[in-house]
């Protein structure tokens, strides 16, 4: 990648604050086009507030945000960043998708309202096209045989699948993955994991925070682990789980390589 | 026999008096969805002012058509319309305040609905790019409905058989066309449990539909 790059997702100086308790303390991170980063590290960190930040589903204390031209701020800083961030996010959302750990599918939908919904009820594409589109991501994630099933119908697994179809359907450039895996039974991590490599292949850039150490070291380019609010490592896995820099990471590595 | 046959004489005027209580609860049911519907959406905000004064308002609303009797809230709405200057008929006045009552009952059914429907429901939706009005009407409330469907069919018997009140201002519904045909008869048993049997049928009609509707959701 020789070309200037700009980042797609830029987070500057970010802090998040729940009332007295300092979650994130202050990040900074760019994120580029076509990226796979795992974001790693122990309970309680931040990990899931940190990306729930990025699509605005928390509003960040101070610092900002930069996702193409759209600029999230911190509220702290003035009251008035609310409305302002109140409409990027708007544009926010259309380029960046998240995948829940819990698949969040809508269970009074089947399968394909699941997918299709967004697509209608948010871009206007007409019912047709939006079948069609859905039906082609449902083939992609294995789940086209299941389209008019209801949600509780199907395994962990398969739901989390369909959720990643649904992401999928509204065309974002970014997705959002908190621990995908972490809500399965063992025997379905496998077939998460591999609709996940499938997209990293195919060039989407993707933030997953997960306690999947394999995915992070064969997936992804880039590796950031999470302590007390700060991102203290960020490299290559092979940089991040061979050489750590810090203790935390290395005192975590061992505990969770003990297990 | 003979009871039947005086009965089945003023046959047209029980089933005007029919027509009206239906068309009157009908219509209260539906406005009184939206009127519960307003009053939980404000009751979602944060812990602004603006949202703790509608919280608030809606406490006391709640509290005030669940504490006073329905027939003294007619009697407040239909004043309280006609010193506003509404030029509002009888009907329309009494429709208003039946649906009144009825929205702040449902209002607290949808709020013992709401706990069914988990937070990351709306966050996705939201993630995706849903707009909040979109989220409640596509996401919430459907699931709401689905859950709270037993109580709100209490709630809509309910209102059919508190309609009769209404006959206070001179509506002319089904328990009053009875009155009236004692009156003019001086016969009232049969009169009283052939409407007791209509409105036994619009309720356990509106039952099975519910039932059925039921069956359908829950495939
Ligand atoms: N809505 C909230 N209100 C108050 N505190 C919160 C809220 N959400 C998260 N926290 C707190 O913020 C801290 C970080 O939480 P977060 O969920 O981001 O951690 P995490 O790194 O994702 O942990 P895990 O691996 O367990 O998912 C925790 O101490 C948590 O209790
Ligand atoms: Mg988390």
């Amino acid at each position: 990648m020789t070309e200037s790059r700009t980042p797609v997702i830029s987070v500057r100086n970010m802090a998040k604050n729940y009332g007295e308790l300092k979650v994130l303390r202050k990040i900074d991170i760019d994120i580029y086009k076509g990226e796979v980063v795992s974001v790693i590290g122990p309970s309680g960190s931040g990990k899931s507030t940190f990306l729930r930040c990025l699509n605005y589903l928390e509003e960040l204390t101070s610092g900002e945000i930069v996702i193409h031209d759209q600029t999230l701020k911190g509220i702290d800083e003035d009251k008035r960043h609310k409305k302002q961030n109140d409409k990027a996010a708007r544009e926010i959302r259309k380029n960046v998708g998240m995948v829940f750990q819990q698949f969040n599918l809508w269970p009074h939908k089947t399968v394909l309202e699941n997918v299709t919904e967004c697509p209608v009820q948010v871009k206007k594409v007409n019912k047709e096209d939006a079948k069609a589109k859905a039906m082609e991501l449902l083939k992609k994630v294995g789940m086209d045989g299941k389209a008019n099933a209801y949600p509780t119908q199907l395994s962990g697994g398969q739901q989390q699948r369909v959720a990643i179809a649904r992401t999928l359907a509204m065309e974002p450039e970014v997705i959002l993955f908190d621990e995908p895996t972490s809500a399965l039974d063992p025997e379905f991590v496998g077939e998460v994991l591999n609709v996940m490599k499938d997209l990293a292949e195919a060039g989407m850039t993707m933030i997953v925070v997960t306690h999947e150490m394999g995915f992070a070291a064969e997936v992804s380019d880039r590796v950031c682990f999470m302590d007390g609010g700060y991102v203290i490592e960020d490299g290559t896995p092979e940089e991040v789980f061979k050489n750590p820099k810090s203790e935390r990471a290395k005192q975590f590595f061992s505990k969770i390589l003990n297990v | 026999m003979e009871n039947f046959n005086i009965i089945w004489h003023y046959k047209d005027l029980l089933l005007q008096g029919l027509g009206y209580t239906l068309f009157v609860s009908a219509a209260a049911i539906i406005i009184a969805l939206c009127v519960g519907m307003l009053l939980s959406v404000m009751r979602m905000g944060g812990n602004s002012l603006p949202s703790r004064i509608m919280k608030k308002f809606v406490a006391v609303y709640v509290s005030f058509v669940r504490g006073t009797p329905v027939l003294v809230q007619i009697y407040i709405i239909y004043q309280a319309l006609a010193i506003m200057g509404l030029n509002l008929s009888n009907l329309v006045s009494g429709i208003i305040a039946l649906s009144l009552n009825s929205g702040g009952f449902i209002a607290e059914i949808i709020r013992g609905g709401l706990t069914a429907v988990p937070k990351g429901q709306t966050e996705a939706a939201r993630a995706l790019g849903m707009s909040e009005p979109k989220i409640l009407m596509r996401i919430v409330f459907p699931q709401v409905f689905k859950v709270a469907l037993p109580q709100l069919t209490s709630e809509f018997i309910n209102v059919i058989k508190v309609s009769p009140m209404l006959s206070v201002l001179a509506i002319v519904e089904l328990t009053r066309t009875a009155q009236r045909l004692v009156s003019q008869t001086y016969i009232n048993l049969p009169f009283y449990v052939a409407i007791a049997i209509l409105y036994f049928i619009i309720c356990a009609g509106l039952e099975e539909l519910v039932k059925l509707q039921k069956k359908r959701l829950e495939r």
